[in-house]
């Protein structure tokens, strides 16, 4: 029988075949106990390979905490971390943008390697939960045959870069963004430059300042599109902004630049992940996020090492080959414009839905539609049938969006009647996108190791009651976002909601009883232009009736037009605070209602048993540690192929594998070093071997020169003693160098240039 | 056919009235209580608020057992997850047995005994693995002989008849109903 490995060879990249093939030989290295945990977690990590909760092998059954007894005997796949438990697979998807096709491959895995349902992230990411860490080669090369990479989708690395899901088709913005947040996701993939940082950079693109779609305050590195006139013509750019970021310490992020010319787009978000790798914080993981060291440094300090580091940067074409093909880029509609007539028959709720989840493009006769996903999931079996039906009304654009939703762009007025009849056909017809009642939320309980309150229960539970009264609503607060996280980290982004909600917890009559932080006022429009304050703590079953005295007391008390920000800030955070108190300090008795002890949607006793250690920030693996790993893995891979008589590519496979080491040693003194033979084994020498750097008390130089020798003689003959011989010798350096590693930490390291040693 | 990822579904009889989150209750004492031989039970995981989908999951290593609803009709899967002994009519025995068995079960449960009820006239099997058994002709013909030995032991009898389902992109599945 074929795997799927031969039946999809053609049709996957090469490189991204290679990549997998490295990190299948990478589990068989952790099975066999020749991989660090901590080395392959990260490594796992940054192939979206993400860990779930239970998977330390404990869980709390609600009435005591039990052993879960993995078959895996004691096989890790990171600290603490069971082989064979259920894990989360996050999948990539740049800007939000894929098609027909890719949704059917993603709906197929689903079905076959978890449970067939598809979770659409706050980030425009796919999450499967349940999966088995043996099935993910397989699924990562279904993905690759269609264009789907889950690289760098967690870990310390450059993840998903997200963008406006109507970009290109939206009337207010500046110009398409599309193509630049493509270009750049591309460029930083795997990019040596972002392989060494001390946490994740998120990355995002809007087309407009006034909107929210693209949330860049809230980013790493967030890019605006914009406008203005130089000699009379108009020129486009992109307003940067770095160092913004939520989890529990919220960002706004500073402005790098007002008007970045489109081909520094790409060399300046290099630069700056240069000195975000040189000068972040690798230790204290609480504060490695770029917000911090753009803290620290302050903007203008930032600004000016970027610039030095921008300046010294060798040449890359890709910074603007891509530009040349932007002329041709653009989306094509499958069907001519026509307008909605007015004796057109509609289907029931087809207005409603209209009202809510259709907007007009800025090409005149058509609109995006918004499928509205509940918590953010939707079926494979939905998939499809929604893949077709993109084929059938669009052709092949579909976008996921930060708010868990997927759209279709290009539908054209005529179609939407019997598009929302489909939709509600397979169950996405649901009315109130972009609404109050369109809750979004991040795993919480229900999966996160981190989660402490069940924020999808909640969210669930508002849905549903939100939605019950949506037709009766003041139009003041449907406008408004519920955001929930099921803890003090924000993957549901709640401190940029209008009503933002994070999960806590707080012991009453001797009892844990699950609460939500409430926090009013973050502002979503204006790219996520302000965060909400927290009013307090309040019991999770309590959280419904917060939003009914809120928001009546807003529609109550609103001024004009006021917003909702505005509302909240006028009247301050005493009053608000005056609305909750009771629910905040009254509490039953556990006997009197048992059920307030408990969290939405699980009937077990609350309890804070369940929290395992987090893998969001990964293992800090230092970038040399991971370059020895993966010559430490070509090593393998050479006996492996001298096990099947392949001589001469054993041979190559350990001289790379001794090349590489010595490259990475060198890399500490001489970060643009090439990976080319001649260059690294005469740096190597000069800077290891002269200087005695590498000398081993006892062996002395011994070692470096088993990497001399094959170097001067070329490869050893067709004979399998040399070979083995060699094998052996590479991993002596490979240990030597490890060795010598460990040595350069304990002194002073040395200073990283980027041109000192060229 | 080596086939290890075996799905298996019975349909809740007509007249039941049961929900899918009637099942959260229950599939947690199900972990409390390990009431499931051979499996190492992990989590509940509720998807009730998708229609049409897995409804509720009790995840183990081995498998998971979902209130399905996918194709229309509430039932119980068993979808298996890791590799099972023998050769693959024991393989689908085996599912079979697990999924008859947890029903017996649910059908015992106080909390929902006068709600559900399944039908042992026949049941659905899909193979899970598009890789070793695509949704064609040639692979139903390969399973039928496997799939017909456990439906004449599952009904006692070989009175039954096996009737391909699904479209292209769907996985092959066979409904196996009993006409004696």
């Amino acid at each position: 029988m074929e795997s799927w490995k031969e039946q999809l060879a053609e049709r996957i990249p090469e490189q991204w075949g290679e990549e997998i093939d490295i990190f299948e030989t990478q589990m068989e290295l952790r099975k066999r106990g020749k991989l660090d945990e901590k080395i392959f977690a990260e490594s796992r990590l940054r192939r979206g390979v993400y860990g779930q909760r239970y998977d330390n092998g404990q869980r709390h059954d609600g009435v005591e905490t039990r052993s879960l007894s993995y078959p895996s005997n004691g096989l890790t796949k990171g600290p603490e971390t069971a082989w064979d438990a259920p894990g989360m697979q996050r999948i990539k998807i740049p800007f939000g943008g894929l098609t027909p096709d890719q949704l059917e491959v993603l709906a197929e895995i689903a079905e076959e390697y978890s449970h067939g349902i598809m979770h659409v992230t706050t980030r425009q990411c796919f999450q499967f939960h349940f999966m088995h860490i043996e099935n993910t080669p397989s699924m990562m090369r279904r993905l690759a045959a269609v264009g789907i990479t889950t690289r760098e989708a967690c870990g310390n690395s450059v993840r998903n870069i997200t963008a406006c899901p109507t970009a290109g088709v939206c009337g207010g913005e500046s110009f398409d963004v599309t193509p630049y947040a493509k270009a750049l996701a591309d460029f930083l993939l795997a990019h040596p430059d972002c392989q060494d940082f001390g946490r994740k950079v998120k990355t995002a693109f809007s087309g407009c300042q006034s909107e929210a779609c693209g949330l860049v305050m809230m980013h790493d590195i967030g890019a605006i599109a914009v406008k203005k006139v130089e000699n009379g013509e108009e020129v486009c750019g992109f307003a940067l902004y770095v160092g913004g970021g939520l989890g529990a310490v919220p960002h706004q992020a500073k402005l790098f630049s007002a008007f970045l010319p489109l081909e520094e787009l790409l060399p300046t978000a290099q630069a700056i992940a240069r000195v975000f790798a040189r000068l972040g914080q690798k230790k204290n993981r609480a504060r490695a996020r770029l917000k911090f060291l753009v803290a620290k440094l302050g903007i203008e300090e930032f600004r000016r090492l970027v610039q030095e580091e921008r300046k010294i940067l060798p040449l890359d074409p890709r910074w603007t080959s891509y530009l040349d093909g932007l002329p041709a880029y653009g989306e094509t509609p499958l069907k001519a414009p026509a307008p909605l007539s007015a004796d057109q028959p509609l289907p029931e709720g087809f207005e409603e839905w209209r009202r809510t989840n259709v907007k007009a493009q800025k090409q005149p006769g058509y609109v995006v539609a918004t499928v509205a996903l509940p918590l953010g999931d939707l079926t494979s079996n939905q998939a499809r049938k929604f893949a077709d039906l993109a084929r059938k009304y669009v052709g092949e654009s579909i976008r996921t969006s930060v708010e868990q939703n997927l759209l279709l762009r290009w539908v054209r007025e005529a179609d939407l009647p019997e598009l929302y009849a489909d939709l509600k056909a397979i169950g996405l017809g649901t009315a109130n996108a972009n609404t109050i009642v369109d809750v979004t939320s991040c795993p919480g309980t229900d999966t996160c190791k981190l989660g402490i309150a069940a924020s999808r229960g909640l969210a669930k539970e508002l849905r549903t009651r939100l939605a019950a009264k949506s037709y009766e609503m003041d139009e003041a607060v449907r406008a408004l976002r519920i955001k929930v996280s099921g803890c003090f980290n924000s993957c549901g982004q709640h401190h940029v909601a209008d009503l933002g909600f994070f999960g806590n917890s707080r012991t009453i009559n001797g009892y844990k009883v699950p609460h939500f932080q409430v926090v009013l006022g973050g502002q979503w429009k204006e790219n996520a232009g302000a965060v909400g304050q927290p009013i307090g703590a309040v019991p999770s079953k309590r959280i419904p009736d917060v939003v009914d005295r809120i928001t009546d007391h807003f529609v109550r008390n609103r001024q004009g037009d006021e917003s909702f920000r505005e509302f909240t800030t006028r009247v301050g955070k005493q009053e608000l605070r005056s609305l909750i108190e009771d629910l905040m300090r009254s509490a039953p008795t556990y006997d009197e209602n048992p059920d307030f002890y408990r969290d939405w949607g699980d009937v077990r006793e609350f309890t804070l048993g369940d929290l395992g250690v987090g893998e969001c920030a990964g293992e800090v693996v230092s970038l040399l540690q991971f370059n020895l790993a993966d010559a430490e893995r070509q090593v393998f891979e050479a006996q492996l192929r001298l096990e099947e008589n392949h001589y001469e590519q054993a041979d190559a496979l350990a001289y790379r594998g001794m090349i590489n080491a010595a490259c990475a040693l060198v890399r500490q003194q001489f970060y643009d070093v090439p990976d080319q033979p001649d260059v690294v084994v005469r740096e190597f020498t000069t800077r290891f071997l002269d200087t005695e750097l590498f000398h081993d008390k006892y062996a002395k130089g011994k070692f470096a020169r088993y990497l001399i020798r094959r170097y001067e003689w070329g490869p050893v003959a067709e004979d399998a003693e040399a070979v083995r011989q060699l094998i052996d010798e590479a991993q002596l350096f490979i240990d030597a160098a490890h060795a010598c590693y460990a040595r350069l930490q304990e002194q002073k390291p040395p200073a990283i240039s980027a041109s000192a040693a060229a | 056919m080596d086939l290890q990822r075996i799905s298996i579904k019975l349909y809740a009889q007509p007249e039941s009235e049961v929900e899918a989150r009637d099942f959260v209750p229950v599939f947690h004492s199900w972990i409390q209580n390990q009431r499931v031989a051979n499996h190492l039970l992990i989590d509940v995981a509720n998807y009730a608020h998708v229609p049409d989908g897995p409804g509720v999951v009790l995840a183990a290593h081995e498998a998971s057992y979902l209130t399905d609803q996918s194709d229309g009709e509430f039932g119980l899967l068993y979808q298996r997850k890791q590799p099972q002994a023998g050769e693959l009519p024991e393989r689908v025995s085996a599912s079979m047995q697990a999924v008859r068995s947890a029903a017996e079960s649910l059908e015992e449960e106080d909390d929902l005994k006068a709600k559900v009820q399944f039908d042992r006239r026949r049941f659905r099997f899909i193979a899970n693995d598009r890789l070793t058994a695509p949704n064609t002709e040639a692979s139903f013909a390969a399973l039928k002989p496997a799939l017909s030995q456990a439906a004449a032991e599952f009904f006692g009898h070989d009175q039954f008849t096996l009737t391909r389902q699904g479209s292209d992109k769907e996985r092959l599945s066979v409904l196996v109903q009993s006409t004696a």
